[in-house]
């Protein structure tokens, strides 16, 4: 992106930045010579253009390979890059190779997913625009819960989007780019937010970054909507350096706080639209200096410019690489991983396709298989996935899933505190979260999650003693990997009084099989991906 | 009502059994066997960075209507939603008033401009410099853990307990913390019977077969207690949402003698940087909240408040101007709450810098009292651990004197 040259003092017209340019009088290519005098009766200026995101380019990237195996890589695929196996994936995944899937998933837009789009067209939100989703009225007078349907979109894509790798990577911004929807306006206008991050989830973080700035949601939520000349407010301004970039230590000062806070001031959002506004009568037009360099006065391009000034700092690079390492390798990085990925991040400009390529074909990643521990809502989705279960989109649906999740000590979408939900086991591992998770897969195997339907039988196939259709729920839902002395207790607690070799009849099986289900999805290697 | 009584004796070895997994701090000495005595310490946490300015109001100050002409507590008597006068030159936010009874009959200590010697205005990292018991370090436990652990006391399943969905990182140490959403939902789902088969299922070592290992080892007491069900003595009501049945469980905890020596809590939602309030709106809802659940316990736990020590805090106060959008952002001086029957109660401690502009910190209210001041107090003289040194390395302390022991 192009940084404006710095215009003028009094030039602080609205800018829109961009490919196409609408707004007369042009500026920045064009320095004046000579003001025109005003007409007594010229039209008023037109209102600045509305904030236009930019276009997703996708990446060209050079093929790498990996040093791992072939079937480990596999489950990786499939387990940690997606949202858990399902079946034929495993089959898939191995028949193309582990490259091929990776080249295939960085290039998202280029997958059909009109399945999952189908699906995702029954949830109205999707499909609607801000000032739609912020007229309350017709919301309540149709009996909509937006909550509902932002849960639902969630599941419905996890579970059946076919760009998983741009699913779990659009999940990862909506974590680092936090926002609760439990605050203000944020809940009608996080629909937008989402699409606008899943859009550049595998783009430039530039743009990643400039969409946050300028989002209406983030706007509410960060209160920047309210940053104003004659009484700044400095929550944004902090958090986009200290979580959204630079990281706490990544070289800001309380000073550049302040600074960053003066020079995002007007950044709203029209009460009417649900849009970005810059709103120059609450810019400060005064010069300011961030992190060593001038700025303004120069309007909204002043913001751009920090924007510009941020992404490209060396400590983001790190900063986002770490966490990037983090979510997708292990809970405890290597710092020679997170050196390598933060050189990939700043030679490509930030194209985080190449960052996740370069982290997925490390010799650290092959390594890491079992190495992350499920979250709530992950293990809700790889459930329902390995489960193949049917799901009906409705109210009872998503208030299933936030409950369970909920239970398991995720609130869905209503992280409080900035920094977004963490990312390592022990935060998520308490004996109550454990007991919750427990009992959400019991559920789910028993089909008393609402919306959820499941299939048992399919699973299981021909086999009737203990012994072999637990071993065909191992096959089926960790591809093998159930160690020996688990089988035998869930075969033995599955057997009852029998010996576990023995044929179960049929109405016992059909009794006992929901709680076998819900033991192997207890099991802690279904717990870690 | 149950006696409230706490019957640890060090098992010999149990305490270097327990282990001294790497990173936390070397070389620490262990009291001598024998049963605890000290208090069962609640520490609440309220994340976000409260504004303690609002909360305990300096109302002779000028300054403090000058920087706030929207949010502003007005002064004792003049207004309705007018501050509770404590001592003549602090009040309490209105939606405190439960907690005025407390100060009056002197269980209730308020130390002010409070906090860390770090500047750090970022929530998380003051929060972990205060919970590791060290401001500008990171440590792997945290100062209840090393607390816990310097005492000798048992690793017994429910020394250490953090209230929540997530367990508070002050707890952490040698004694593993037993983190617990609520008693009423701490049960083995499909019943008893699978215990056995999940306890093979889980065995082994790692985080997961650790914390299931807790599990198991917590489920019978919990069944018990959830059983029993809980009615509060004295006519105490604890507020129905999550803080409030949090700290009725912890009370039932402590009541039913299952070896609780620490409690930790949180209430969060105080990060108030957009339409604060003032005697009505977010902040008052929370003050609200806080001062119930507080006034709740003591009057549940009665004469019982004599072995209990609850200690509130926040990472920071915030700032003394009101912004544009009526609500304050990060400070640095806030206010510590300090409840129970061993403390000396009625008055607020520490040294008030004032409001003047050469008094203030950046804008802010200044830090005259290290947070570890009050807490190594609480920690020495009601918790009966002299080992400050470990508990609070680098730090020494000069007691305000607001406990007694």
């Amino acid at each position: 992106m192009r940084l404006l040259q710095r215009l003028g003092a009094g030039q602080d017209d609205a800018k829109k930045i961009g490919k196409k340019r609408t707004c007369p009088p042009k500026l920045g290519h064009h320095p004046r010579r000579h003001k025109k005098p005003k007409h007594p009766l010229a039209p008023p200026p037109p209102p600045p253009a509305p904030y236009v995101p930019p276009a997703p380019q996708p990446a060209v990237l050079p093929p790498l390979a990996s040093p791992g195996d072939a079937k480990i890589l596999a489950m990786l695929a499939a387990t940690r890059l997606s949202y858990g196996l399902r079946p034929g994936e495993l089959e898939r995944i191995g028949h193309m190779g582990f490259e091929a899937w990776v080249a295939e998933q960085l290039a998202p837009a280029q997958i059909d997913d009109s399945a999952a789009d189908a699906r995702l067209a029954e949830i109205r939100a999707t499909q609607q625009s801000n000032a739609q989703l912020l007229d309350s009225k017709t919301i309540q007078a149709d009996k909509r819960d937006l909550a509902h349907e932002l849960v639902n979109a969630a599941v419905v894509r996890a579970v059946f989007s076919k760009r998983q790798l741009a699913e779990v990577t659009t999940e990862f911004w909506n974590d680092h780019f936090n926002i609760d929807i439990g605050k203000s306006l944020c809940l009608p206008l996080k629909f937008q937010d989402d699409q606008r991050n899943r859009a550049h989830a595998l783009g430039r973080f530039r743009d990643l970054l400039g969409n946050s700035a300028h989002s209406p949601a983030m706007l509410y939520y960060l209160d920047n909507r309210s940053n104003q000349a004659k009484g700044p407010n400095e929550n944004y301004a902090r958090e986009i350096m200290e979580l959204h970039t630079l990281g706490v230590n990544g070289g800001y000062s309380e000073q550049d706080v302040k600074e960053v806070a003066r020079v995002f001031t007007g950044w709203t959002v029209d009460a009417a639209t649900g849009e970005f506004k810059f709103d120059a009568a609450r810019h400060d037009n005064g010069s300011k200096t961030v992190l060593g360099h001038s700025i303004g006065p120069a309007g909204a391009a002043e913001g751009e410019q920090v924007l510009d000034i941020l992404a490209s700092h060396p400590s983001t690079a790190s900063f986002i690489a770490r966490k990037l390492c983090r979510r997708l390798v292990s809970d405890s990085p290597s710092d020679a991983l997170v050196a390598d990925v933060s050189a990939v991040f700043g030679a490509s400009q930030g194209n985080i396709a190449a960052v996740v390529q370069a982290i997925v074909m490390s010799a650290d990643f092959a390594a890491s298989l079992g190495k992350k521990l499920r979250r709530p809502f992950d293990l809700a989705v790889a459930g329902i996935r390995a489960l193949d279960a049917t799901v009906e989109i409705s109210d009872l649906l998503a208030r299933a899933i936030d409950g369970q999740c909920s239970a398991m000590g995720q609130l869905l979408f209503r992280c409080q505190p900035p920094t977004g939900y963490p990312d390592t086991a022990s935060a998520w591992l308490t004996a109550s979260n454990l007991l919750a998770r427990w009992a959400f897969v019991q559920a789910l195997a028993g089909g008393r999650i609402d919306g959820v339907k499941v299939n048992l039988a399919s699973l299981v196939g021909a086999a009737t003693t203990p012994e072999t259709i637990v071993a065909a729920l191992n096959q089926a839902l960790l591809d093998g990997s159930l160690p020996g002395t688990s089988r035998q207790a869930i075969a033995a607690s599955l057997a009852g009084n029998q010996a576990p070799t023995l044929p179960l009849a049929a109405a016992s099986l059909a009794q006992r099989l929901p709680a076998t289900v819900g033991l192997v999805l207890a099991c802690p290697d279904f717990q870690v991906k | 009502m149950h006696n409230i009584s706490r019957r640890h004796f060090l098992k010999a070895g149990a305490a270097l059994a327990a282990g001294a997994a790497s990173g936390f701090l070397p070389g620490l000495a262990f009291a001598a066997p024998g049963a605890y005595r000290g208090d069962v310490l609640v520490n609440v946490f309220l994340r976000g960075g409260a504004d303690c300015l609002n909360l305990v109001v300096p109302y002779t100050e000028p300054a403090y209507y000058a920087n706030r002409p929207t949010i502003a507590i007005a002064a004792p008597g003049s207004a309705t939603g007018a501050a509770l006068d404590l001592d003549g030159f602090f009040g309490l936010h209105p939606s405190a008033a439960p907690l005025l009874p407390w100060f009056q009959n002197k269980t209730l200590a308020i130390v002010h401009a409070a906090g860390s010697t770090d500047p750090s205005r970022s929530h998380f990292d003051q929060q972990d410099y205060i919970e590791f018991g060290r401001p500008g370090f990171k440590y792997n436990d945290g100062w209840v853990g090393r607390n816990l652990q310097t005492l000798g006391l048992p690793a017994d399943i429910f020394t250490g307990v953090g209230m929540g969905s997530r367990v508070q990182k002050s707890l952490m140490g040698t004694i593993p913390p037993l983190g617990v959403s609520s008693i009423g939902s701490f049960r083995m789902p499909g019943g008893d019977a699978l215990k056995p088969v999940m306890q093979t299922l889980y065995a082994g070592s790692g985080v997961l077969a650790q914390t299931a290992s807790q599990t198991f080892a917590a489920l019978t007491t919990m069944e018990r207690l959830r059983l029993a069900g809980y009615a509060p003595a004295n006519g105490a009501i604890y507020p129905a949402n999550s803080f409030g049945r949090q700290m009725a469980n912890v009370a039932q905890m402590i009541k039913e003698d299952v070896g609780l020596a620490a409690a930790c809590v949180d209430l969060g939602g105080w990060d108030t940087h957009d339409n604060e309030g003032g005697a009505s709106g977010t902040f008052a809802t929370n003050v609200a909240t806080l001062a119930a659940t507080l006034n709740a316990l003591a009057t549940d736990m009665g004469s019982g408040m004599g072995q209990i020590t609850v200690v509130v805090m926040t990472e920071f106060g915030r700032r003394l101007k009101e912004s544009a959008s009526l609500g304050t952002d990060h400070g640095r001086g806030g206010a510590m709450l300090v409840l129970g029957g061993g403390i000396l109660g009625g008055k607020v401690y520490g040294q008030w810098p004032g409001l003047a502009d050469s008094a203030l910190d950046h804008g802010d209210l200044a830090v005259t009292t290290d947070f570890r001041t009050v807490l190594g107090e609480i920690v020495l003289k009601r918790l009966g651990n002299p080992a400050l040194d470990q508990v609070f390395p680098g730090f020494t302390l000069q007691p305000l004197g607001l406990a007694a022991g």
